[in-house]
């Protein structure tokens, strides 16, 4: 049962003479790790390696057992890691309900594909709207079919970075409730610069600074850690947590 | 064992195709490098210049030196006016200004045709030959390698120590903060890509007394430099030299040994008919052309990138 | 930026799949066009259908580039290259494996076999090697000149492959001894035997025979229906994928590289159809095929004609093609013969030799007004129009395309024609 699902061990990218990335770290199945720290921490740098978009210098990935280090992105995300970027990445000119089939397709096949997608399309509060092109969704509402089509292949480890950002307060509660319901399915990592929002939703949270795994713990022990608040906590959980 | 006479003239023959390539290239690898437009119109400067050159001498009756300084001059006047006119619109779309640059080309082959007619000309070999063992060799190849260094060095000393060239690597760098910092980002841009037709202009013109001169000459070339160019990769002048020395060689080597023979079918006088590969100047741009290729399969980012590192 | 013009199509047509030619709407404009090509023949003279279906084998080459081009954003600006090879090829195997009446079943598999085998390799290369798309679109591009260089360098009486001669600039022909003379014949054209029938098919465009018209036009039918169920397979939708967000693309799972592999051999196969009709239409093919003009020609059909509708590439061909035929028919009155000593003369003199350079001159001015004015090209909002208002799109479109047609017709009959 201790076999986790994800393990990092001496992962290391540097960017010339910085180094952007280097941290051991541990993913049990089912579980929801949050990651938080300071912007430059490495957290997006770390998504892009764990996916295959970036190559580290030194170091290991297994997933479910199986060295995925150098895989290209494509096998990394067949074998069962998918994301959801920082940056809403979706196809604005589909339709949703293609936005999707396209998520599901290459997995279940055409029809099934497209019977996930519909069933998919309620699960994240888009009924009756298949038809509207992507593009013309709200910022929030983007996030949310990003979501819907990172979690639709029934993935092991779902990467979410930022999954709040430009989201109104229901909107916010919505993607609550979808990440309640994701985790049964599969383990998460949450990249989250909002406070509340990690606090409503976290078990374990790792702290990331210049690179490295700074502190980890349950949320209570990282609001109570001096160093945290230093880095990081001190100056945002006073203010608005939010980014702009 | 090659005899010493063969040997110094294969390492001449590498010096001149290098030589050459540099020419080509280094006005398109300052635009490219520099503003990240893929210039299709830089085979036509190219042409212009030697055409400048060929109407001074012929038409004008002026010595051969005068319209070599002229030719930049009418090339970068060119290159300014098309860029006010065409590129100025397209800054970031990469895409619409290649395609839009392509349309200048075949606009600029028409309208010299137009004026010149679809003829070849030539110019008068400048100066004369001298003698390696069995070899004559023209002195004036070798002049063309001294031109192709001294223009190489003036345009790194240009970018590197001239406030021009301060302006415009600050532009390149951010054309936003240098805008700020009170850089007239639109002007910068203009000489950049009026630098860029100058030196490929001076190229036409130093080429021309080797070369057939013809309105679509700028075809022939415009493929090696822009092998030149992709093979040296993000660093404009180091890519340049290093990919024109690597592909220089190559081209000698491959334009001057025959590498197999074929016996064909046909109706030769006198028989047998046999293809020869290898060993003229059309092999040595295939062998180019398939080098490239190769290596860019290895080093997508050329010689001077990250050796396509993620 | 591509992904960018999309979205504000679609905002403004309020449809996710306003431009699919599949469609109602699309299925009556593609009638509005066959009825009257199926007709051609019979309005004009052989020479009209002659000329219209070399228009239409160059739509073909424009709708390989529009399949890579407007489905999967690859962007090749040598896909001529793969049309010349394909002509080459069905010359070479079409001259040397059968006799002056027999089958060239083999000539058209080759023609259209060893560009696709080209086209494979050049993508492996590309797409494996992730070569940027501006360094691709020029690969391809050096490609065709490479090729160009080369077949001109093949002037010499070596050059023969079996008993095909690559001529150079003259272009191939067919060479045999007849008693101890060289004799050329041109390449034979597409003779295929048809089940049922006694006599084969063959191809000709003359007074009485308009077979390879048909031809022409059936195969663009055939590859245009190919390519629309194709793109509307797994490949098509995420062609589409990859052209809007690469990297979606790519966390979704799918192997892009082999994906754009895919469609790239599959367009370099359409090209060389379209070579194979060339070579059949002419029988003959020269060095020409790979200039850096005729690449142009293929580009600009596209773009003209507007890259997002498998359509558009073949609309743009066709205009184009026009346009430049139309204009070289004006220099055709001759330069040379004018009095150069007047401003008058002379500025006819200028005139006549623009109007020469026609064929060059066109595509280079349409390529900047494109991309700096008309930016979808012409028919998205053609198409646009059509689906919002279909009723006057038809009342202007039909009587529009028929008045052309009869007036077409009827001053081929008075010989007075001014268009």
């Amino acid at each position: 049962m201790s076999d986790p699902i994800l393990s990092v061990t001496g992962l290391r990218r540097n960017f010339g003479g910085l180094r952007a990335v280097d941290l051991s770290l541990e993913i049990e199945r089912g579980e929801l790790r949050c990651l938080i720290g300071p912007n430059g921490a490495g957290k997006s740098t770390f998504f892009k390696i764990l996916t295959g978009g970036l190559r580290p210098d030194a170091g290991n990935i297994r997933f479910q057992g199986r060295d995925i280090t150098r895989l290209d992105a494509f096998r990394i995300a067949c074998l069962g890691i998918s994301i959801k970027y920082q940056v809403p990445s979706i196809f604005e000119p589909l339709s949703v309900l293609q936005n999707l089939h396209l998520a599901a397709e290459r997995r279940f096949g055409f029809a099934r594909g497209q019977r996930r997608a519909r069933r998919m399309l309620e699960f994240i509060g888009f009924d009756g709207r298949e038809r509207e092109p992507a593009a013309w969704l709200s910022h929030g509402e983007k996030q949310r079919l990003e979501i819907g089509m990172a979690s639709i292949a029934d993935p092991a480890l779902i990467l979410l970075d930022e999954p709040t950002a430009g989201m109104s307060p229901k909107e916010i509660d919505r993607t609550v409730n979808l990440i309640e319901k994701l985790i049964a399915r599969s383990a998460l990592i949450v990249v989250e610069h909002n406070m509340d929002f990690v606090r409503r939703i976290a078990r374990g949270v790792t702290v990331m600074h210049e690179g490295k795994v700074f502190a980890e713990g349950t949320m209570s022990e990282i609001e109570g850690d001096v160093r945290v608040r230093d880095i990081y906590l001190g100056k945002k959980v006073r203010g608005d947590a939010q980014r702009p | 064992m090659m005899p010493l006479d063969t040997a110094v003239i294969v390492l001449l023959e590498i010096l001149n195709s290098a030589t050459i390539l540099a020419l080509l290239a280094l006005g398109l690898a300052v635009i490219f490098g520099m503003m990240r437009i893929v210039n299709l119109a830089q085979g036509e400067f190219f042409t212009i210049g030697a055409f400048t050159t060929l109407a001074a001498v012929r038409f004008g009756n002026l010595p051969l030196w005068v319209g070599m300084l002229l030719a930049p001059c009418v090339a970068a006047i060119v290159g300014v006016a098309i860029e006010r006119l065409v590129i100025r619109h397209l800054y970031g779309r990469p895409l619409d200004a290649m395609l839009a640059t392509w349309g200048v080309s075949l606009v600029l082959i028409g309208i010299i045709t137009v004026i010149f007619g679809p003829v070849t000309y030539g110019l008068p070999y400048a100066l004369g030959h001298f003698t390696i063992g069995r070899y004559q060799y023209a002195e004036y190849r070798i002049v063309m390698s001294l031109a192709a260094v001294a223009m190489m060095a003036a345009v790194y000393l240009l970018f590197r120590y001239t406030p021009f060239g301060r302006r415009a690597r600050a532009t390149i760098a951010n054309p936003e903060m240098a805008a700020a910092l009170g850089v007239n980002t639109s002007r910068m841009f203009m000489l950049t890509f009026g630098l860029g037709a100058a030196l490929a202009g001076a190229a036409g013109a130093i080429l021309a007394p080797m070369i057939s001169v013809v309105p679509t000459m700028g075809i022939l070339y415009i493929a090696r430099a822009f092998i030149t160019v992709i093979v040296g990769g993000p660093v404009a002048l180091l890519g340049t030299a290093s990919s024109a020395s690597i592909l220089g060689t190559i081209e000698a080597l491959a334009a001057r040994f025959p590498l197999l023979q074929i016996e064909t079918s046909g109706f030769c006088t006198p028989p047998p008919c046999t293809i020869t590969i290898g060993g003229s100047a059309f092999y040595g741009q295939m062998a180019l052309f398939l080098f490239a290729i190769v290596l860019l399969r290895l080093m997508p980012q050329g010689l001077t990138g990250n050796g396509g590192r993620r | 930026m591509k992904g960018a013009i999309a979205a504000h199509l679609e905002r403004r047509t309020g449809r996710t799949e306003a431009l699919d030619t599949s469609r109602p709407a699309g299925l009556l404009v593609g009638a509005v066009v066959l009825v009257p090509l199926l007709l051609v023949p019979y309005g004009f003279n052989p020479y009209a259908a002659s000329s219209l279906a070399l228009f239409l084998i160059y739509g073909l080459l424009a709708m390989s580039l529009n399949f890579i081009w407007g489905y999967a954003g690859i962007i090749s600006f040598g896909q001529n290259a793969f049309f010349g090879v394909g002509a080459y090829a069905y010359g070479i195997i079409a001259l040397n494996v059968i006799g002056p009446s027999g089958n060239t079943g083999l000539a058209v598999l080759g023609g259209i076999g060893t560009p696709a085998l080209l086209s494979l390799f050049f993508a492996y290369f590309m797409f494996y090697g992730r070569l940027s798309d501006v360094y691709a679109s020029i690969v391809v591009l050096v490609l065709s000149l490479v090729l160009y260089s080369f077949a001109v360098s093949t002037a010499g009486d070596e050059w023969v492959i079996g008993v095909a001669r690559l001529g150079g600039f003259n272009g191939l022909f067919g060479q045999g001894s007849t008693s101890g003379n060289i004799a050329n014949f041109q390449i034979p054209p597409i003779t295929l035997p048809v089940p049922g029938m006694s006599e084969p098919f063959a191809f000709r465009i003359n007074r009485t025979n308009v077979s390879g018209y048909y031809l022409v036009l059936g195969t663009c039918v055939g590859v245009f229906l190919f390519a629309s169920l194709l793109l509307r397979t797994r490949l098509g939708r995420v062609a589409v994928a990859i052209r809007e967000n690469e990297a979606r693309a790519v966390s979704l799972g799918y192997d892009i590289r082999l994906y754009k592999l895919a469609m790239f051999t599959l367009a370099g196969a359409m090209a060389g159809i379209a070579g194979v009709l060339f070579a059949s239409w002419g029988r003959f093919v020269n060095p020409d095929v790979f200039n850096l003009t005729f690449a142009a020609s293929v580009v600009v059909a596209v773009l003209l004609g507007g890259r997002l509708t498998l359509l558009g590439g073949f609309v743009g061909a066709v205009a184009i093609n026009y346009l430049t035929s139309y204009l070289g028919g004006l220099a055709a009155g001759g330069t040379g013969t004018t009095d150069t000593s007047t401003l008058p003369g002379m500025l006819l003199e200028i005139a006549g030799r623009m109007a020469q350079q026609a064929p060059i001159l066109v595509p280079g001015v349409v390529l900047i007004c494109t991309v700096l004015i008309l930016k979808e090209g012409i028919t998205p909002p053609l198409l646009r129009q059509l689906a919002r208002r279909p009723l006057i799109g038809w009342l202007v479109l039909f009587p529009a395309v028929g008045t052309f047609f009869v007036l077409k017709v009827a001053c081929r009959q008075a010989e007075v024609c001014l268009f």
